[in-house]
């Protein structure tokens, strides 16, 4: 990994046209950075995407193996609908 | 109806549509499926006809680990069909990739962890899959909070009984 150093106000420069930018460095350790990028590069915080990455996995793994049946379709339709009529009462 | 306000530079999209077989491409990897990016919406039928979809991959996928993957489906269903309020923030910069240009060309899906029986399974309504009706072009929504609640259960719309 490269690694470098930079004081707040200081820039670095990604390829032709990616430019982050130290906006600020506070007591607790939370760096703001600005990123200038084409719309068309993705920026996104890792951790929120590992997640949704893992969620997508599992759920991809466990369909086929919950038997999405007809009997289940028709009591959640059932109750659906019984939950609606309940509501709509005056 | 779909609504897609202006709020400040991003979008507001909501909407409680009936699902509609149709074809995606996705404008990068599904997260967490290398080479995932044409999918078919296959809705199922029954009671709950156009409320759940399964979402199929016609591509040659790839897990992280370099797995192939066959027969890449998710069951998925439409947001709005269970939780009328539900609504999500759609930035400038995927209004412009998905190339919106009007509300009702906005539809969104979410992800179904299936469980047995189905009214155990939970759904990730954090990270929807944002599409355009239109053009099929289509994106996961990576959000730009961090929220502890990732999956919410089918279960949480029904009121006390």
């Amino acid at each position: 990994m490269l690694s470098l150093t930079r004081e707040v106000g200081q820039q670095i420069l990604i390829g032709d046209d990616v430019v982050l930018t130290v906006l600020s460095v506070s007591a607790n350790g939370r760096v703001r950075l600005g990123i200038e990028a084409p719309k068309q590069v993705r920026i996104d915080r890792k951790e929120v995407l590992d997640r949704i990455r893992q969620s997508n996995i599992e759920s991809a793994n466990t369909t086929g193996s919950a038997s999405v049946n007809a009997a289940d379709w028709a009591a959640y339709g059932a109750r659906r609908a019984n939950t609606r009529a309940k509501t709509s009462e005056p | 109806m779909i609504e897609l306000e202006e709020e400040g530079s991003m979008l507001t999209a909501n909407a409680p549509i009936l699902i509609a077989p149709s074809a995606l491409t996705f404008q990068r990897d599904l997260p967490g499926f290398r080479g995932a990016r044409h999918f078919k919406v296959e809705p199922l039928g029954g009671s709950l006809s156009g409320i759940f979809a399964n979402l199929c991959c016609t591509d040659t996928v790839y897990l992280q680990d370099e797995l192939p993957l066959n027969n890449l489906v998710l069951l998925t269903m439409s947001p709005g069909a269970l939780w009328p309020d539900y609504e999500v923030h759609v930035e400038d910069e995927m209004v412009d990739q998905l190339e919106i240009r009007e509300p009702d060309d906005v539809a969104l899906l979410v992800i179904v962890h299936p469980q047995e029986p189905l009214i155990n399974s939970t759904v990730n309504l954090y990270s929807p899959i944002v599409y355009n009706r239109r053009t099929g072009a289509a994106d996961q929504l990576v959000p730009s909070v961090t929220e502890e609640e990732f999956r919410w259960s089918l279960r949480t719309p029904f009121p006390k009984e």
